[in-house]
């Protein structure tokens, strides 16, 4: 016999829309390079949700949802055949009001070394770096969500990181 | 002999980001001990992962609209009255039968208002009732129940100001345990010490230490997958509040028949009657000595173990009696006939008695959770504390026969960290770390 339902209220979808909201769009408008797309993508992801059964998938919730997401941004890139480059104002970051002017030209520089070389990146090296210091997944639930092995995932993210610390020390000694 | 690892070596950036256990670990660790290169090389890329965090965490994080959110919201609630999947069957069967099936749903409906309205509490009793449950009498053993007993809409908790970090029961009534086991691990932690640094408190996860001291875990009885045993306690830092320790245990291979499972869930759920709001401290799966942690649970005589502490309700509603459960936890898993199976294990009555009279393994536990938030969050925690806290430690130590014991290994790092801690205070003002870590004394 079958005893599968869903769940008897939707608190556990409103706290999984709580906690992974922000990071999904962030992931998805890397993916799509547009918010307003993103945003529409993660919202069917939630909505895929409401369809799950809690006790199959909360074991493993976030790599459900990045690859329900992912997947959709892919389909969404196959119809529209487009990959636009991150918007300027997702890309921008903070400086640390605390720092000297001279302490945050250079932190900026070194931000911007950093980003440049994470942009220049091949795309599957940017989205593992992504979702390890991004979002904190680990090498197995990034295999997960990407379907990349994890010997993959770490062969990528150890390129990538090889690049970028390039880059830097490249960027030092200019 | 293997050559040592090259600086474009995979594992090598794996060992410095904290992926690798077990033998893995343990061969880098092994060929780093003799090799600076590659020590100097696992610092650089740490330095480098640690900018591109930095970096991409100050990225701006665009949220949902108003507008998306209230389309998931009115998805949500539209799913929950209605559920999707049962809908469908009903659908489906209710072809061929729409009188019969609309009388069926009224019945649904009056029973399940009868249930809610009249006699809720009662029936929740009787169910879960500790009287009832093996685990509450002294063997904690399981209890095979045919469905969830719990049902949202009788939960509810009379609404305080929020203690930060706390989550009210009245929102969340349940927190599920974390069955996937990725974390930092002991080794990340001694591998800085030994290295003459305190761990970065980025890299010490709730829970990571927790269960790196010995604990007894419940017996598995056969032909059943999992056992689950729930201690509650005085909580050593607020009288007015209780910790719990709820630890699952998998079936041991040659001990009892294994039986493959699939789709484990666990879920503790908590009682609004006797518990106001909780947070979780920390978790970490256990391991046999000496084997790698795998994200099956239903491999062989694992053990999961959590840590919560919980705020009870000042006046327990008077139809609770002293007897009723505060928490009780809920696994469902798949079994080898593809059956739905859902274990219900009720925690004991929340008890009143001070720290030296609850179980030493949960005090371990404890010690573990100081040291946990020490690093985590450079607090000082006061030196009573501490010196009852590492009493556990102290003594199991002495009594140990295996040098090597997580105790031991626990307690080496302590002192460790207290030198450490000793050393950059003495270096000058610029740290802000300077626990007060006393000695540990010796017989």
């Amino acid at each position: 016999m079958d005893r599968r339902t869903t769940s008897s209220d939707g608190d556990w979808i409103r706290l999984a829309v709580r906690r992974y909201e922000a990071r999904l769009v962030g992931y998805a408008s890397h993916l799509l390079g547009d918010v307003e797309r993103a945003r529409d993508v993660v919202q069917d992801t939630f909505l895929k949700l409401c369809t799950q059964q809690p006790d199959r998938i909360q074991a493993h919730l976030q790599e459900w949802l990045f690859a329900v997401c992912r997947n959709a941004c892919l389909d969404v890139m196959r119809k529209e055949k487009r990959m636009k480059p991150m918007s300027d104002a997702l890309a921008g970051n903070q400086t640390s009001p605390e720092l000297s002017p001279a302490e945050q030209v250079e932190q900026q520089e070194s931000a911007h070394v950093i980003l440049n070389a994470l942009d220049e990146l091949p795309h599957n090296q940017q989205e593992v770096i992504r979702l390890k210091f991004q979002h904190g997944l680990s090498y197995q639930q990034i295999s997960n969500v990407t379907g990349l092995s994890v010997t993959n995932v770490g062969f990528l993210i150890h390129t990538g990181l090889k690049t970028v610390r390039f880059r830097l020390t490249a960027s030092e000694k200019i | 002999m293997k050559p040592p690892f090259q600086p474009d070596d995979a594992k090598l950036t794996a060992y410095a980001l904290g992926e690798l256990r077990g033998a893995d670990w343990a061969e880098v660790e092994q060929t780093l001990a003799g090799d600076a290169e590659g020590q100097e090389t696992v610092e650089e890329i740490l330095q480098t992962a640690r900018l591109i965090e930095l970096e991409l965490k100050k990225q701006p994080s665009p949220r949902l609209s108003p507008a998306h959110l209230a389309t998931i919201e009115d998805h949500i609630d539209r799913h929950t009255r209605l559920p999707y999947r049962q809908l469908g069957r009903f659908g489906r069967r209710s072809q061929g039968y729409p009188y019969l099936a609309l009388a069926a749903a009224a019945c649904v409906v009056g029973v399940a208002m009868l249930w809610l309205f009249v006699a809720p509490r009662n029936r929740s009793q009787v169910t879960i009732s500790p009287q009832n449950h093996p685990a509450t009498s002294g063997s904690r053993g399981p209890i095979i129940v045919p469905a969830p007993v719990e049902s949202s809409s009788r939960w509810y908790a009379a609404r305080e100001a929020d203690i930060p970090g706390f989550a009210l029961v009245e929102t969340d009534t349940a927190v599920e345990l974390p069955l996937d086991p990725q974390s930092a691990s002991m080794e990340s932690l001694e591998q800085d010490v030994a290295r003459g640094r305190l761990p970065d408190a980025r890299s010490v996860k709730p829970g990571t230490v927790i269960n790196v001291l010995d604990y007894a875990t419940p017996a598995v009885p056969e032909s059943i997958a999992f056992a689950v045993a729930v201690e509650i306690a005085e909580a050593p830092w607020d009288a007015s509040r209780r910790v719990a320790r709820v630890t699952i245990r998998t079936a041991r291979p040659g001990i009892q028949p294994m039986t493959p499972v699939m789709g484990v869930a666990a879920f503790v759920h908590f009682d609004p009657l006797r518990v106001k709001s909780y947070r979780l401290i920390g978790y970490l799966p256990t391991q046999a000595q000496g084997e790698p942690i795998r994200l099956d649970l239903s491999a062989d005589g694992r053990c999961r173990t959590l840590l919560l502490e919980f705020v009870p309700q000042p006046e327990p509603v008077q139809t609770v009696t002293s007897q009723t459960p505060a928490i009780h936890v809920r696994m469902n898993w798949t079994d080898a006939a593809q059956q739905r199976q859902t274990l219900v294990a009720a925690g004991p009555a929340v008890s009143e008695g001070p720290l030296d009279s609850i179980s030493p393994d949960l005090a371990r536990a404890l010690v573990a959770a100081e040291f946990e938030s020490l690093i985590r969050e450079d607090r000082s925690i006061p030196d009573a504390s501490w010196a009852r806290c590492l009493r556990f430690i102290e003594l199991d130590t002495d009594q140990s026969e295996n040098p090597e014991s997580a105790n031991t290994r626990f307690a080496r790092l302590i002192e460790k960290c207290g030198k450490i801690a000793d050393s950059r205070a003495s270096a000058g003002p610029e740290t802000s770390y300077n626990p007060p870590i006393p000695a540990l004394a010796r017989r």
